[in-house]
């Protein structure tokens, strides 16, 4: 048994000893400190470089006191306090530009406008500021302390987008990188796909903050070369499916001189949390949301080339895993109307690679979609005014060629009508001037199955015109551009009562032609309408509604006054109704299997060719549009015209037109009202 | 009657002698027994201890200095937490830089936030060890009882010590530590759910609540987290600890066999039985505690101090990323003390988190009033058959365990995915091995017809049991899992 003496000397030299080692390890840990900090020793070389290079007495008196401490730039407007000046001492001193790092001073001129005290390090640096250990605060590699990567110096300039990089706006950045980065970003189409502040498409990632993510945030298992950020995009850009499986990013094979600038951009894409007066103004506007408007082509080359391709051209549906529409194609231009385009845009196409755009998903506004829809006819052709038509001069056996060819598809030979309206009508032509169809012909009828035949020389369109008034027989009437007076309101419950029945309920035609078409209003004159509403068009189911002789209710002129003032003035309907040109559905459904099937898919879902079962098209092509399309088809695609026939597929018959036209309109189930058309 | 200035003028005196005297080393038996018993009686800080210590509680592998050793963590903590309180910020924008300041900048704060994080580790784990040693030397029984009870209350406190300060850094670590120890807590809700009453009675949301102020992690949690962690419980714990070494003066002492005596004796020589009795009674085996039993306890914190000290220069505190609320830890891991629990939740929230743990407690609390046997106490296992019990018993615990976790790990445990709630609650390594270690108690206590030895049965069960699902959380869950201290 231990006695009280054993114990006393047992612990006391216990605690002797552990006292003994801990002075020891108070020591090492002082002088622990006074090693590791190698601040300090830079800081005294430091000193002794001022010494040496005073050039009087008193600098080298002040050199000599030069305080041996921890500086900082603490700076509470943007959070940081960095300690960088604490080993890089020398960053301000111009004196210094010959010493090695970290004694050298700062390269460049951009501390000039960017004074430390104000802006700090590590606000282009990145890096941990706050640190004072060399691996913590600007080495590239640190595992836990990665959440503020260091920017390397290739990279340097993606930092500058913190402050100045604005997208939207078309105002050139001062940095040479970065302006060069902004142009390809702005012309690749990438907000197609992904997101930016807001404005874009939400297929891909939203790539506002992507400038601020760490290293860690980045999946490096299939990237080969440096674990860099940098490398990662690079890989990326070029093969997105090998770094990120399952992406369905297109990879965009683009030289060094304009990859390495968009890499910068992309790495320089940040949601400054700055106070606004470090941000230059677009920057602040697109970040609070009020950048100005996108204007039409910039627009469409932000948001749509990475799909639709930059001069329009799609992708060939017969070779890529998803088609894109050709929206340069000369029949597509011509058949699709403004409101096609637009309700595309804003509705999508559900269940397809084409996104909506609407003001509440893509945050454009309205006049912006409008903008990009009207940029989308820049491969429209142009209107030609009657006179330069006239100037081309005619020939009417000529333009009877070009009818045969053109419109003899349609209107019958001779123009006795087919599937469109007989225009040999001489009632019609009484009253139709040059004007009215050529305005007409080049415009076409929107949303109807006349499509736009701007593709038609002056001179094939003059003798058109020839040709045309070579079938009249009664005698025209002068065009005059008096307007009527007439009471709308009275003008809409006669419209409703009298007309509706076979001009359809919206006026979009039904067994009558479209009268409450815009493009036709805008080329009929108030004569124009009055002529055909009081007298009729002979042998046709138009009667003159002034006349006793068929006419149930004898309208006066007055009445068709009435008329006439509201279809000026009809509101138009929020959706597009299908309009005039359908027939028997269970007969289009045999036509449909046996031709079209094999392209567009047993059900219409699109194999090789668009889908056609689907919701936002049928709301977005009515009936004419189709009928066009079938009876012209896609020059340039395979989609082949079905109205004139070729090799390999038989010419169709009108009504046969109608028939898988009836049958495509079955598969709609909704009514799509849209904001494209309020 | 001398005035009471001479008195005190003549006890601070004798105590500032007998310092000296100690400091000159002049040897013990020169300083008067009456000068060395009232340096101890007369002193504030000092008379807590009896005048008079029994040899027997000097013997280092006895106690091996466990109880004072988390007293002077207590302590050491104390110190450092104060200093690091002239730096911190307790809020949500500052904290995370205050906390890189000391570490950084401020002179020494690297060496005492490092103190103070390795000695928060250290005191739980040493107020563990000292509860295994209290358990194992039966120290709880007859008067010891309401010790027992206060220890609890202190092992407590330690943990929510270490819990509320695991989140003052407010780094990734932190956060998320604390934001899956909170919905721990809020897993009564398996129960209530299965029920229907959650919206009546929700124990676990309200706790939850209480601790942060809100649904979620943020600067109300911080501050109440600060608010426990600098006010609440060091004042609770500072009045708990001078209960628990009052009780220790009311029980006599610290717990000795009661062949202590005889074994001193006959250390001594002396054998025969009459001298022995009578010795007993002169209390010839108890020595002053001045200034033996103060270098005792000296030397225990000394030895912390350096041990800290040590580690403080070898290993840096952790400080990650800043707390993100967008990223999450993955996997976000609890302090080292919950990963065991940790490790239970994964497979059933309720019962790994709440009911296994609150077994625990109750088992651990219930501890004297189920061994009331007063032989073997103050003995390591009460003898032989002790050690046998607790040998075995930790031999059965650690296949169980490992088989079991094997099982679940290795195979899954994917077979109650889509079965219905009860039986995932019912039916999850927790309860298994809870059952399991149960089941061994009982038979123990049986064939031994010793309420101590079911007891010391059931406690190394739990004890290596939570070792070992400690361990497999802390480095056995795979490459992703990589834990930081």
């Amino acid at each position: 048994m231990v006695t009280e003496a054993q114990y006393m000397r047992w612990y006391r030299a216990a605690a002797g000893a552990a006292a003994c080692s801990f002075l020891c390890l108070v020591g090492i840990t002082i002088l622990r400190e006074e090693r590791q900090n190698t601040w300090k020793d830079y800081q005294e070389a430091y000193r002794d470089t001022l010494t040496r290079r005073a050039s009087s007495a008193l600098q080298e008196q002040s050199a000599m006191e030069y305080p041996i401490e921890v500086r900082q730039i603490s700076i509470p407007a943007i959070q940081r306090t960095d300690r960088c000046v604490s080993c890089h001492v020398g960053i301000e001193d111009a004196r210094m530009r010959d010493l090695p790092l970290p004694y050298r001073s700062h390269s460049g001129i951009l501390l000039a406008a960017h004074p430390p005290e104000r802006f700090g390090c590590t606000v282009c640096h990145g890096g941990i500021g706050q640190s004072l250990d060399r691996n913590e605060s600007c080495s590239a590699d640190q595992p836990d302390q990665l959440h503020v990567p260091f920017v390397s110096l290739h990279a340097i300039e993606s930092s500058c987008g913190r402050c100045h990089l604005a997208i939207f706006d078309t105002a050139s950045v001062s940095m040479p990188t970065l302006l060069r980065g902004k142009l390809v970003f702005r012309r690749e189409g990438c907000l197609g796909c992904h997101r930016v502040r807001g404005k874009g498409g939400s297929v891909g990632p939203d790539l506002t903050n992507e400038g601020s993510k760490s290293l860690r945030a980045f999946d490096f298992s299939r990237v080969s070369g440096p674990q860099t950020i940098s490398n990662w995009m690079r890989r990326h850009f070029m093969d997105p499916g090998e770094v990120s499986p399952g992406s369905g990013m297109p990879g965009f094979a683009l030289p060094n001189e304009e990859l390495e600038p968009l890499i910068m951009v992309v790495r320089g894409l940040f949601s400054s949390s700055f106070p606004p007066e470090y941000l230059t103004l677009p920057l602040v506007k697109e970040l609070k949301g009020v950048s100005a408007p996108v204007e039409g082509r910039e627009g469409f080359a932000l948001f749509c080339v990475a799909c639709h391709g930059p001069e329009g051209r799609g992708r060939e549906y017969a070779t890529h895993q998803f088609g894109v529409p050709a929206l340069a194609n000369e029949d597509f231009q011509s058949v699709a109307s403004d409101d096609y385009m637009l309700f595309t845009i804003i509705e999508g196409r559900g269940g397809r690679m084409m996104a909506s755009w609407s003001s509440t998903v893509s945050h454009l506004q309205k006049q912006e979609l409008r903008d990009i829809a009207g940029a989308l006819r820049r491969w429209k052709s142009p209107f030609r005014p009657l006179a330069s038509v006239r100037r081309a001069g005619s020939s009417r056996s000529e333009g009877e060629e070009v009818f045969g060819r053109t419109c003899a598809v349609c209107h019958g030979i001779n123009g006795d009508g087919d599937l469109a309206k007989g225009i040999s009508n001489a009632d019609f032509l009484a009253l139709a001037s040059d004007r009215f169809l050529l305005e007409t012909i080049v415009k076409g009828r929107s949303n109807t199955a006349m499509p736009a035949w701007g593709r038609l020389t002056d001179r094939e369109l003059g003798s058109l015109l020839a040709f045309l008034r070579s079938l009249q027989t009664k005698p025209v009437q002068p065009e005059s551009a008096t307007r009527v007076q007439g009471d709308s309101v009275r003008g809409d419950s006669l419209y409703y009562s009298l007309c509706s029945r076979c001009h359809g309920r919206y006026g979009e035609g039904d067994l009558g032609p479209a009268i409450l078409n815009g493009d036709f209003l805008a080329a009929a004159t108030d004569g124009f309408l009055f002529g055909t509403i009081a007298r009729g068009r002979e042998h046709t189911p138009m009667f003159g509604w002034t006349s006793q002789a068929r006419a149930g209710k004898k309208l006066i002129a007055a009445d068709v006054n009435d008329v006439i003032a509201f279809m000026r003035t009809a509101p138009r309907p929020d959706f597009l109704p299908a309009g005039a040109g359908t027939g028997n559905p269970a007969s289009g459904e045999k036509l449909f299997r046996e031709l079209c099937a094999e392209c567009h898919g047993e059900a219409g879902g699109g194999k090789k060719a668009p889908a056609l079962h689907n919701q936002e098209f049928l709301g977005a092509a009515t009936n004419g549009y189709l009928l066009a399309t079938i009876t012209l088809g896609r020059r340039g695609t395979p989609m082949p015209s079905w109205g004139t026939g070729s090799p390999r597929h038989r010419r169709l018959t009108a009504s046969e037109r109608k028939e898988l036209v009836a049958f495509i309109r079955s598969w709609q189930t909704v009514v799509i009202r849209s904001d494209a058309l309020r | 009657m001398p005035k009471p200035g001479h008195i005190i003028r003549q006890n601070v005196g004798a105590s500032l002698s007998s310092i000296l005297a100690v400091l000159r080393r002049v040897r013990t038996e020169r300083t008067s027994v009456r000068e060395r018993s009232r340096s101890v009686s007369k002193n504030f800080f000092l008379h807590m201890h009896s005048t008079r210590t029994h040899l027997y509680s000097l013997r280092p592998g006895f106690t091996l200095g466990l109880g004072f050793l988390s007293f002077s963590l207590f302590l050491i903590l104390l110190c450092t937490g104060v200093l690091l309180m002239v730096y911190y910020v307790p809020s949500v924008e500052h904290a995370y830089g205050s906390v890189k300041d000391i570490s950084t900048v401020v002179t020494g704060g690297r060496t005492i936030r490092n103190i103070h994080r390795w000695g928060a580790h250290g005191m739980v784990a040493v107020v563990v060890l000292h509860l295994a040693r209290v358990l194992f030397t039966s120290a709880y029984t007859g008067t010891r009882r309401v010790n027992w009870m206060v220890g609890i209350l202190l092992l407590c406190m330690t943990i929510l010590f270490s819990f509320s300060g695991y989140l003052l850094p407010w780094d990734q670590l932190a956060f998320w530590a604390v934001t899956i120890a909170s919905n721990i807590v809020a897993s009564t809700r398996e129960l209530t759910d299965l029920a229907g009453i959650t919206a009546v009675v929700d124990p676990g949301g309200f706790v939850r609540r209480l601790l942060l102020g809100g649904d979620s992690v943020g600067q109300d949690a911080l501050t109440r987290f600060y608010l426990l962690h600098v006010v609440i419980l060091p004042i609770t714990t500072i009045v708990l600890i001078g209960v628990h070494f009052w009780r220790i003066r009311k029980s006599d002492g610290l717990a000795i066999p009661a062949g202590g005596d005889d074994l001193v004796l006959k250390a001594q020589g002396i054998i025969d039985p009459v001298a022995l009795e009578e010795a007993k009674l002169r209390r010839e085996h108890t020595v002053l505690s001045w200034p033996t039993t103060l270098w005792a306890e000296g030397s225990v914190l000394l030895t912390a101090l350096a041990l800290l000290m040590l580690s403080a220069i070898l290993v840096d505190a952790p400080l990650l990323a800043p707390a993100d609320v967008s990223m999450p830890e993955n996997p976000a891991k609890s302090p080292w003390y919950f990963l065991g629990v940790q490790e239970l939740v994964s497979y059933s929230a309720f019962t790994g988190g709440v009911l296994v743990p609150l077994l625990l407690l109750v088992a651990v609390v219930a501890v004297p009033f189920v061994d009331r046997e007063e032989k073997g106490a103050g003995s390591w296992f009460g003898g032989q058959q002790g050690k046998r019990v607790v040998i075995r018993s930790a031999l059965v615990a650690f296949f169980l365990t490992i088989g079991i976790m094997t099982i679940a790990i290795g195979v899954g445990w994917q077979w109650t995915r889509n079965a219905p709630a009860v039986v995932a609650l019912i039916a999850n390594p927790g309860s298994f091995l809870a059952t399991l270690y149960a089941i061994w108690s009982w038979w123990v206590l049986r064939s031994t017809s010793s309420t101590k030895m079911g007891v010391f049965a059931l406690v190394s069960c739990c004890l290596i049991g939570g070792i070992i699902i400690t361990i497999v959380g802390i480095w056995l869950r795979g490459p992703n899992w990589e834990f930081v201290w």
